[in-house]
């Protein structure tokens, strides 16, 4: 096991240890340390808080030992933000799913796949959380007016992509 | 597979004895069969008859060559039919190998019979045949009494006389029972030759094959149309209701076993909705149902049969796979939906738009619509009275053109969905997807670090929130408890931060518990934010295994998932969505009220202890000088909550139907990368917590 993580002394324990046992002694020319027979009575911190530092590269036998960046709560989405011009201002119905198959016959979409449903009648422009494990989506347009032609774009994340992704259709 | 399958339930009653067997004697029956039997034609074919669902299909062979029968009865002494047979001019008796013996009877009128059946309750075959010259005839089957196959007139036929086709024994009254041709109901004495009118059950005709079940329903086939009416006897006043399309004849007799239920339970061959039973969906119910028939004509690529409504199909696939909504449902405007169909046939579907629990006749949204192989798009309209929310649609696919909402046929599939009527212009977002689950798993041991198993307590999940240009509407939040790993007891919530208790419209709320509609208010009393409380004590809802001590967390140790939840969340009017937290909102676990929890607690802490995801603040009930205690290193004034010295929560939540690990098992090796995931802050191995990423040795498997 490699436990690289360093331990940063909080400063209040600095503080404690800095101040502690000030009792009356005042002759500091003595070369005797100080001692620490008699501290005064602090905070009784059971646990003190010591924050440890995350390793990226660091292995750990048991999760009890595991060590988490404060800030990151383990999120397992990402953000997607999803638009569609709808250029006629037709009148359509949208949706955003991940579960279709590309056939002989065209696309086929699972609509209970889907993150997004919505009745559009301009412009649509929304954010999506995506689970981690969809790294492909499908956007669905049908137009009421024509129910013979719908209309699917695919959109394939670029899981090194440090921006925000987008998944534009015009 | 499907054919296969079909060919063995219905013929296998039939074919019990090798066909063309030249035995000596003909076989009986080796059971008594839940199917009806049904002779016809002037060169005698006899059927198999469903009547759950009207299917039927020849049962003799090609090459029978038997003259016209009538008279039709199914013994349950010696489980062979018999028949009167003109050809022999005498009754005849009919194996399961279709061989026909006639049996000579002495006192035998010269005219033949065409209605007959054997009592139950003892071992002789009445025949009636209207006229003073004829009536009510008895022929003991029963070999040891002293009048065996004698025929003997129980009464003329002008002192009982019927205008009926068919009469059929109740199973155990000993009475016969018949329908006339203006539909009056006759309770026959047959010992003492004397009838009663129960009724009139309110349809008309010749009713030329009537069957017992055993629960003492009659079934009536009209020869015009096939259509088959159940009659519950059992009332005071007992009426026809409309059952199934059945096959009509002009010339037409049936029998059946009357000890038998109408729906196999061994071998079924019906296909019923699963919508809850108000709707019509079980048989007790004249749920509407389908044979499978030749199993050509389904909706999507498979249709299962199942025993009844609600029943295990007796495999893991869902054959609910013939409809897609490609449209949401907005009241008042037009929807469309993609209807996948294995042959030619016709659609009829219907919305319960005013969620009152029925499919009524104006709630019928597609209707007799000719539908082909493959997809069919259909357009429909969506009632501009509508009710928002969850309810229920139906759809129907069968060779009958026109069906009602109930009731069986003989063919097709029924798919029933639980829907989401929306407002016009709604958007709609889900998470994890519309039909997927997420996960909460939480270690329940806060403030103390625990065994990181994590499944002391998980539930599955999704949300949807449902907004018209950004005024939220409405919030739906759905999951299933699926383990409780630990013995502490604790209490279920979600807060949705932002909003506020009187942004609720709680008269519209809806809260259901295992599908059940609770009476009281989720809405946490006495706060100013809007708290749902699921549960107060989720031991109040699960069970153990036995030998077990907890609920699906060790080996061994599966049961079914004990308790489900729904909530439909209306909003007063403008609440806008931009105010209230995005998901997953905030799940989160309490203490059950008078509970001890660990030693950091003086007392039991109560709806005072909470544990939420990783950095996020308890609510308005939490005691806030928790917070610290123990193995807890919250931060309140940076926004860390809930989170240990190695910054690890108490409580994680994974968008995917997540596997928890076994009892005690470590999840890191339940997924092995879970660590790398964590120490790369979310660089690496982003879908760790997948089933394919999973060691699955020490995953919980049911």
């Amino acid at each position: 096991m490699k436990l690289t993580s360093i331990v940063l002394i909080s400063i209040l324990n600095l503080l404690i240890v800095a101040c502690g046992g000030g009792g009356g002694e005042s002759d500091s020319s003595t070369s005797t340390p100080p001692v620490l027979s008699t501290p005064d009575p602090v905070a009784p911190i059971v646990d003190a808080p010591v924050e440890v530092e995350v390793d990226p590269n660091a292995t750990y036998e048991t999760t009890a030992e595991l060590v988490v960046a404060r800030a990151f709560i383990i999120e397992q989405e990402y953000e997607l933000t999803v638009s569609y011009k709808n250029d006629n201002n037709l009148s359509a119905y949208l949706s955003v799913c991940t579960e279709f198959t590309e056939g002989k016959s065209g696309i086929k979409v699972n609509y209970n796949s889907c993150l997004l449903r919505t009745s559009i009648e301009s412009d649509y422009a929304g954010t999506l959380k995506v689970a981690n494990d969809k790294n492909r989506l499908v956007m669905a347009i049908w137009y009421l007016d024509d129910t013979d032609n719908p209309r699917y774009e695919i959109w394939e994340n670029d899981s090194d992509a440090m921006e925000v992704r987008k998944f534009e259709v015009n | 597979m499907i054919n296969s399958a079909r060919k063995k339930t219905v013929k296998g009653i039939l074919f019990a004895i090798g066909m063309g067997s030249a035995s000596l004697y003909a076989q009986p029956f080796t059971e008594c069969p839940t199917e009806a039997f049904l002779i016809q034609d002037k060169l005698a074919n006899l059927y198999g008859v469903q009547l759950a669902t009207g299917f039927y299909e020849k049962s003799s062979p090609a090459d029978w060559n038997q003259q016209k029968m009538n008279a039709l009865a199914f013994s349950i002494h010696d489980q062979y039919l018999y028949a009167f047979n003109y050809y022999f001019g005498t009754i005849v008796r009919i194996g399961a190998d279709f061989q026909v013996d006639p049996i000579s009877l002495s006192n035998l009128p010269n005219k033949g019979f065409y209605v007959g059946d054997i009592s139950v309750v003892e071992n002789a075959y009445y025949l009636y045949r209207p006229g003073g010259s004829f009536g009510l005839f008895r022929v003991s089957l029963d070999a040891s009494s002293e009048d065996y196959l004698q025929m003997e007139n129980v009464v003329n036929g002008t002192t009982l006389n019927l205008a009926i086709y068919d009469l059929a024994f109740h199973p155990d009254n000993g009475s016969a029972y018949a329908v006339d041709r203006w539909g009056n109901l006759w309770k026959i004495d047959v010992q003492a030759g004397t009838s009663v009118k129960l009724s009139n059950v309110g349809e008309s005709g010749t009713f030329g094959a009537v069957y017992f079940d055993v629960t003492g329903n009659l079934y009536i086939s009209r020869n015009n149309d096939g259509n088959i009416f159940r009659i519950n006897t059992n009332w005071d006043y007992p009426v026809a209701e409309f059952f199934a399309y059945g096959p009509s004849s002009s010339n037409n007799d049936g029998a059946r076993c009357a000890l038998a239920p109408i729906v196999s339970q061994d071998s079924p061959t019906t296909d019923f909705g699963d919508a809850p039973d108000s709707y019509g969906s079980s048989i007790n119910n004249n749920g509407a149902r389908h044979d499978v028939g030749d199993g050509t004509l389904f909706l999507g690529e498979v249709v299962l049969s199942e025993p009844n409504a609600y029943a295990d199909n007796g495999s893991d696939v869902d054959d609910n796979d013939g409809i897609q909504f490609v449209t949401g449902v907005e009241a008042g405007k037009t929807a469309i939906v993609d209807i996948t169909s294995s042959a030619d046939g016709f659609v009829n579907a219907w919305v319960d738009a005013d969620k009152d629990g029925e499919f009524d006749a104006d709630e019928q949204i597609i209707i007799s619509e000719a539908v082909s192989v493959g997809s069919n798009i259909v357009a429909y309209d969506v009632p501009t009275w509508s009710e928002t929310g969850s309810t229920w649609s139906r759809f129907r696919l069968s060779s009958e053109e026109s069906l009602s909402p109930i009731g069986g046929v003989s063919d097709g599939e029924v798919e029933d969905y639980q829907i989401d009527i929306a407002e016009q212009n709604v958007t709609a977002m889900h998470y994890p997807s519309a039909d997927t689950w997420a996960t909460l798993a939480f270690e329940d041991n806060w403030p103390l670090v625990g065994d990181y198993d994590m499944n002391d307590l998980v539930v599955h999940y999704r949300l949807s929130s449902y907004d018209v240009e950004g005024t939220l509407m409405r919030v739906k939040i759905e999951g299933e408890v699926v383990a409780i790993g630990a013995s502490y007891h604790n209490g279920f919530a979600f807060r949705l931060p932002g909003l506020l208790r009187s942004e609720v419209d709680t008269n519209r709320l809806v809260f259901k518990i295992n599908g059940v509609e609770q009476s009281i208010l989720p809405l946490e009393e006495g706060k100013d934010e809007a708290i749902f409380i699921i549960a107060d004590d989720l031991w109040d809802f699960v069970t153990s295994g036995e030998t077990c001590k907890y609920y699906r967390t060790e080996a061994g140790c599966g049961s079914n998932v004990q308790m489900t939840f729904s909530l439909e969340i209306p909003m007063e009017a403008n609440v806008s969505k931009d105010n209230v937290a995005n998901f997953p909102y905030d799940p989160f676990i309490f203490s059950s009220a008078g509970q001890e929890r660990n030693y950091v607690f003086g007392e039991a802490p109560g709806r005072r202890f909470e544990v939420h995801l990783k950095n996020q603040a308890p609510t308005e009930a939490f005691q806030s000088n928790f917070l610290g205690r123990g193995d807890d290193v919250s931060d309140a004034d940076n926004g860390e909550y809930f989170i240990n010295a190695n910054g690890m929560p108490w409580a994680i939540n994974i968008p995917y139907e997540w596997q928890h690990p076994v009892e005690y098992m470590d999840v890191k090796y339940a997924y092995p990368d879970f660590h790398s995931f964590v120490t790369s802050s979310g660089e690496l191995n982003v879908d760790w917590f997948t089933v394919e990423k999973s060691n699955t040795n020490n995953v919980f498997k049911q």
